[in-house]
């Protein structure tokens, strides 16, 4: 039941990814797939008690951490200059 | 073999030096003077090619090669002189005709800005001619068959300002090169069959094959249409009716020695692969006699004088590939030889009166009754008549009686009536000529202007010399033996009589009754027209080859090459663009879209990897 | 240092100092030293072979090598010609531009001449393969700096067909050398060693494909020409000069050099197909050029048409077939580049090229009259004339293997003379119309009739007397036809 759970923790932040614009919500998203991933790791590892699994889970939270911390500074940094920060407007990454 | 005598050299070496002398220093500094070294070059290649003659008259012979021009793999080719009956017999005609023709054209172009030009061109004429005599294989001559083609090809075209001197130079050229291409097919082919082009090898290898072989039935057929082209017979006749463009001397020499002659040499040259593929003979005899009958017709309906001799070298080169073609070459040679000091004659006869006019053309409406004021020329042009007509003793009857002979031994009725009629014929037209031209001051007629006289020495003298050897050539060659001693009774008696029916004929339709030749032609202006285009085939090879080839090139130079090929192969960079458009399209700059390929991508990576394993 | 690297590398060095020189005088002046230098010691490398010596000299740097490739260098009697025509061309090229033009003018063209000098001598395919591609490079610049109107364009249709052409030939030649080491264990990249034990199998045919795709893209063959007429039209009269007399030397070369010692076996099935396609560009050729309005785009077109004789004679595979091929090659340059050369004149003088633009110039200009006629003889394969002899063996040979392709061929020479006369008559007999440059047009200097005449004399001589090339050709040649 638990790949269940957290194969749609997965799915949800796919789908929040992909379909919202706001950029805060595609890093709520983010958040929630890695967190679906952790929540398997976590799971399976107590299962087998496999500290590596473990570990790995220490070690993607500190990245999550990572990643909001850059994430959201970038969209605090986008609202400072009077943008909505939705990623229809950054479209400088086009080929 | 003797060791080859220095005259040898100085026929081919003198005009090569004189062009070289006159066109580097003559022509920039002394362009009034260029024919000085030219000239001397005529008087020192007489001189010479008298010496051979007397040395081949006494049975000398030499063939020798100097050094190798191309060497190829398994065959090689030479550059290389021979001399021998054949080759001395033709060369002193050209030496004495193309010297006195050389002479005149001093007087004839005296006034003419591009003198200096003449002569180069003149003399390059003649010296490819030389080099085509003495050459002993077939590379080297058609190295300078194709300089006879250029020196033609610039002399047609010399009043360059003339649009229709301009087309008649390069239909001249172009006819010309289609006949080249067959004329070095045939050389290729032989190459490549006996390894060798150089004559006396290659003749003695062909000896060994079968008649009928068929590669030297090609070779023949090939070398027939290169002989076609230059000697202006049928079906690539069209170009020297044309070549009247040229200043008057330049007809003489192409129609008398230096250019139509090179067609019925080189027929007589490779008589011994000839022999061996009879069916190429009977064409060529077919082809001669249809050519001399079709033009001695033509001849007998043109108005400009130039033409009608035009049409008459043709009507007498197709005699002469008659005789090649019933293969009696000594005939053909004969004929060449005798019918290049008549036929020089009459064109210089005709230059007499165009220079006087101060023409470079003129038809017989616009002359007439010229007898009274140029006796001389009249006179002259009498001779060469009767020479052409074949009236005994003048040189015409001997050869012409020769060609007779020759065709009469093959006992085609058919040929022969064809050969007398062309005899009629020669007859009718060349005294219609005299008689409109000369006398008669007829009502459609200009008449003879008081104005006209006389020109200066450096016309009459050669004029006057031609007339002599058109009158005693024949008797001479006849009785010194060079010619075959006895004349049968038979032919002799058809030709004369052939003749005496077109001076008949002629004092009839064109002294009795004159008004005649205006008539038909205000009856039947299309019958003129079509006959005119030499019976319809003039405007048949124009349109049926010249504009659809032309046309053909602009198709697929312009419609095919630029709009469809290179448009297609252009249109692959647009290709390019536009995927490379459509692709660019789907990364619009959209982080989420990003994500959605980046996600799928993880998908089919996973859904490959599972269902690998 | 050995002396056929000194050959490329004088000018390779030379083309540096040349683009770093002070000023443009300076420049040209160092360019014209450099490439007389060039011409002096191709010149040089000519003489031991006037006296009947003559297979390949060899030069090596280093004995070992890396996956095969390794530095060798190599010139026999069929590149030294094509090595003296490009340094002949070069300095007649060079002559014949405008003083004003840039340093980077000068400097590509030694840098150009250090690439053909490079193709025209190495041994090894990958260092053939490197000058090859570096002899594009100057010329893309040459085309698309100094060029007329339309070169940029013209530029970039040049780079894409011949880079496109450049990458079949490199996948076909790693492709070869990979295959070769299957086969038999060694890697090597030397065309000598390559060809002593050729491969065989599907992948062979794929091999010879790509390679011949390679260098029929340079020479250029149907109906991958059409970079041709664009390049020669727009690029500066020099340029058009290298370009046709030298560059398109390179692809036949290649075919003679590589593509026939390599694939005897091939090279022989496909003599048909081959010796076919050279008979239509021959026809192709000529029938374009009749139809041509710019005297450029109508001499570009009859390069194809003579470079179609190359490939009726090579792949006659007969050895007067590959000497003429050889012949003709050195015989189109000199002729070619002698055309572009007067038309470049005209061009400077007049600045127009269409052949309706001029009229007349016989009577105002008789030294151009008398050059472009003298020319354009030896062009259409007038005997007596250089181009008559390349063109007869090259015939010959195929006559000899088969004959309806000679004949076709033959008829090419008959369209010779429609395409050329007409435009001469237009430009220098017939009247000046309205609207035409005709007065611009003054006849030539002194300088410019030296290097005519000196033109005139090479043609001149290789026609009456081409025996001196032919020997040196003929060991070379041998080994080559005795090995099909």
């Amino acid at each position: 039941m638990v790949w269940a759970v957290s194969a749609a923790l997965l799915i949800l932040g796919l789908a929040a990814l992909v379909l919202r614009r706001q950029l805060l919500a595609m890093v709520l998203g983010l958040e929630l797939m890695i967190n679906a991933a952790n929540l398997n790791f976590v799971f399976y590892g107590s299962r087998r008690l496999d500290a590596a699994a473990t570990a790995i889970v220490l070690l993607v939270i500190a990245v999550a951490a990572a990643e909001a911390v850059v994430g959201l500074s970038l969209i605090l940094a986008l609202r400072g200059k009077g943008s909505a920060a939705e990623s229809s407007e950054l479209l400088g990454l086009q080929g | 073999m003797s060791a080859i005598p220095v005259s040898a050299f100085l026929v081919l070496g003198t005009p090569a030096l004189a062009l070289a002398l006159a066109f580097f220093l003559f022509h920039r500094r002394l362009a009034r003077r260029t024919h000085w070294p030219i000239l001397a070059s005529c008087a020192v290649v007489t001189l010479a090619a008298a010496d051979l003659a007397l040395r081949a008259w006494r049975g000398e012979a030499w063939d020798q090669t100097l050094f190798t021009w191309i060497v190829g793999g398994p065959w090689s080719v030479e550059f290389g002189i021979r001399i021998d009956a054949l080759c001395v017999s033709v060369l002193a005609m050209v030496a004495v005709v193309g010297t006195l023709i050389h002479v005149y054209a001093v007087g004839y172009m005296a006034h003419d800005p591009g003198f200096s030009r003449f002569f180069l061109y003149f003399h390059l004429f003649f010296f490819s001619m030389i080099g085509l005599l003495v050459s002993n294989n077939y590379l080297q001559l058609y190295l300078f068959w194709e300089g006879v083609g250029l020196a033609s090809y610039l002399l047609i075209g010399f009043w360059y300002e003339r649009a229709s001197a301009r087309a008649a130079a390069l239909k001249a050229f172009l006819t010309n090169r289609i006949g080249d291409a067959c004329f070095l097919a045939a050389v290729l082919l032989l190459l490549a069959q006996f390894g060798t082009v150089q004559f006396s090898e290659l003749f003695e290898r062909v000896a060994s094959r079968p008649v009928s072989d068929p590669w030297l039935a090609w070779a023949c057929g090939l070398l027939f249409l290169g002989a076609a082209a230059k000697s202006a017979q049928f079906p690539l006749h069209v170009w020297l009716p044309d070549a009247m463009e040229g200043p008057t001397p330049t007809s003489a020499l192409m129609h008398a020695a230096t250019m139509v002659t090179a067609g019925v040499f080189l027929m007589a040259r490779s008589g011994p692969l000839l022999e061996k593929a009879p069916e190429v003979l009977g064409l060529i005899a077919w082809i001669g006699a249809g050519t001399a009958l079709g033009s001695a017709i033509v001849a007998a309906m043109k108005k400009d004088l130039k033409r009608i001799l035009a049409y008459s070298t043709v009507s007498h080169l197709g005699l002469m590939m008659m005789a090649i073609g019933v293969g009696h070459a000594f005939a053909a040679v004969a004929h060449l030889v005798m019918h290049g000091f008549f036929k020089a004659l009459l064109f210089l006869c005709a230059g007499n009166v165009l220079h006087a006019l101060g023409r470079s053309t003129a038809t017989v409406d616009e002359v007439g009754g010229l007898a009274r004021r140029m006796p001389l020329t009249a006179a002259c042009f009498a001779v060469g008549a009767l020479a052409l007509a074949g009236i005994p003793p003048l040189s015409g009857f001997f050869s012409k009686d020769l060609v007779l002979e020759a065709v009469d031994g093959r006992g085609d009725r058919l040929l022969m009536g064809a050969a007398l009629a062309v005899a009629v014929g020669s007859s009718l037209y060349i005294f219609r000529m005299f008689w409109l031209a000369f006398f008669g001051d007829r009502p459609r007629q200009g008449g003879p202007r008081a104005q006209l006289h006389e020109n200066g020495a450096w016309m009459q003298i050669p004029v006057l010399l031609l007339a002599l050897l058109s009158f005693g050539a024949g008797a001479a060659a006849w009785g010194v033996g060079l010619l075959p001693a006895e004349l049968s009774g038979h032919t002799a008696g058809l030709g004369l009589s052939a003749a005496a029916a077109g001076l008949a004929l002629s004092c009839l339709l064109f002294m009795a009754w004159p008004q005649w030749d205006w008539n038909w032609r205000e009856r039947w202006p299309g019958l003129e027209r079509w006959m005119d285009a030499d019976f319809g085939w003039q405007t048949f090879a124009h349109r049926v080859v010249a504009a659809p080839a032309a046309a053909f090139a602009r198709f697929v130079a312009w419609n095919w090459d630029r709009r469809v090929l290179d448009r297609f192969l252009e249109s692959s960079a647009e290709t390019c663009l536009g995927l490379s458009e459509g692709m660019s399209s789907l990364s619009r700059g959209m982080l989420n879209d990003y994500l959605w390929w980046m996600a799928a991508g993880a998908a089919c990576l996973a859904g490959c990897v599972l269902w690998a394993f | 240092m050995g002396f056929l690297t000194l050959l490329w590398l004088i000018p390779a060095l030379g083309a540096l100092v040349a683009a770093l020189a002070p000023s443009r005088n300076a420049s040209r002046a160092w360019a014209l030293l450099v490439s007389g230098a060039g011409l002096l010691y191709s010149a040089w490398l000519l003489l031991p072979y006037g006296r009947g010596a003559g297979a390949l000299r060899l030069e090596e740097i280093g004995r070992g090598s890396w996956l095969g490739i390794r530095y060798r260098m190599g010139v026999d009697g069929l590149s030294l010609p094509l090595i003296w025509l490009s340094a002949f061309l070069i300095v007649v090229a060079l002559l014949s531009s405008r003083r004003d033009f840039s340093k980077g003018y000068w400097a590509s063209f030694l840098a150009l001449e250090a690439g053909l000098f490079g193709v025209f001598s190495a041994q090894n395919l990958f260092y053939f393969y490197l000058f090859w591609e570096a002899a594009l490079i100057p010329m893309f610049f040459i085309i698309g700096l100094w060029g007329s109107e339309g070169r940029v364009a013209a530029a970039f249709k040049f780079i894409l067909y011949t880079f496109l052409g450049s990458l079949a030939l490199l996948v076909g030649l790693i492709y070869l050398v990979v295959v070769h080491h299957g086969a038999t264990g060694i890697w090597t990249w030397d065309i000598p060693e390559l060809a002593r034990s050729p491969i065989a199998g599907p992948a062979s045919i794929w091999i010879f494909a790509a390679i011949l795709i390679g260098f029929a893209v340079k020479i250029p063959v149907l109906p991958l020409h059409h970079w041709l007429p664009d390049a020669h039209t727009e690029a500066p009269a020099a340029g058009s000069i290298l370009l046709a007399g030298a560059m398109l030397k390179m692809g036949v070369y290649g075919l003679l050099r590589v593509l026939i010692p390599v694939f005897p076996d091939l090279s022989a099935a496909a003599l048909p197909w081959l010796g076919g396609l050279g008979a239509a560009n021959v026809v192709y050729g000529a029938l374009c050029a009749m139809a041509q309005k710019d005297l450029k785009r109508l001499v570009a077109y009859t390069s194809i048409s003579h470079l179609g004789f190359c490939l009726v004679g090579l792949f006659s595979l007969t050895s007067e077939g590959i000497a003429g091929a050889a012949l003709v090659m050195v015989n189109h340059g000199l002729s070619t580049g002698g055309l572009f050369l007067l038309v470049g004149m005209l061009y400077d003088r007049a600045h127009r090229r269409g052949v309706s633009d001029f009229g007349d110039l016989a009577s105002g200009a008789p030294y151009f009259a008398f050059f472009f006629a003298f020319i354009l003889l030896s062009s259409i394969g007038l005997p007596g004339l250089n181009g008559f002899v390349g063109e007869m063996m090259s015939l010959a040979g195929m006559a000899r293997v088969h004959w309806p392709l000679a004949a076709a061929g033959l008829g090419g020479t008959v369209l010779a003379a429609a395409y050329a006369l007409p435009a001469y008559h237009q430009v220098f007999w017939a009247p000046a119309g309205p609207g035409s440059v005709t007065a611009k047009v003054t006849d030539m200097e002194a300088g410019e009739r030296a290097l005519l005449w000196a033109l005139s004399a090479v043609i001149l001589f290789l026609g009456l007397y081409p025996r001196p090339l032919l020997e040196l050709m003929r060991p070379a040649v041998t080994t080559l036809a005795g090995r099909l």
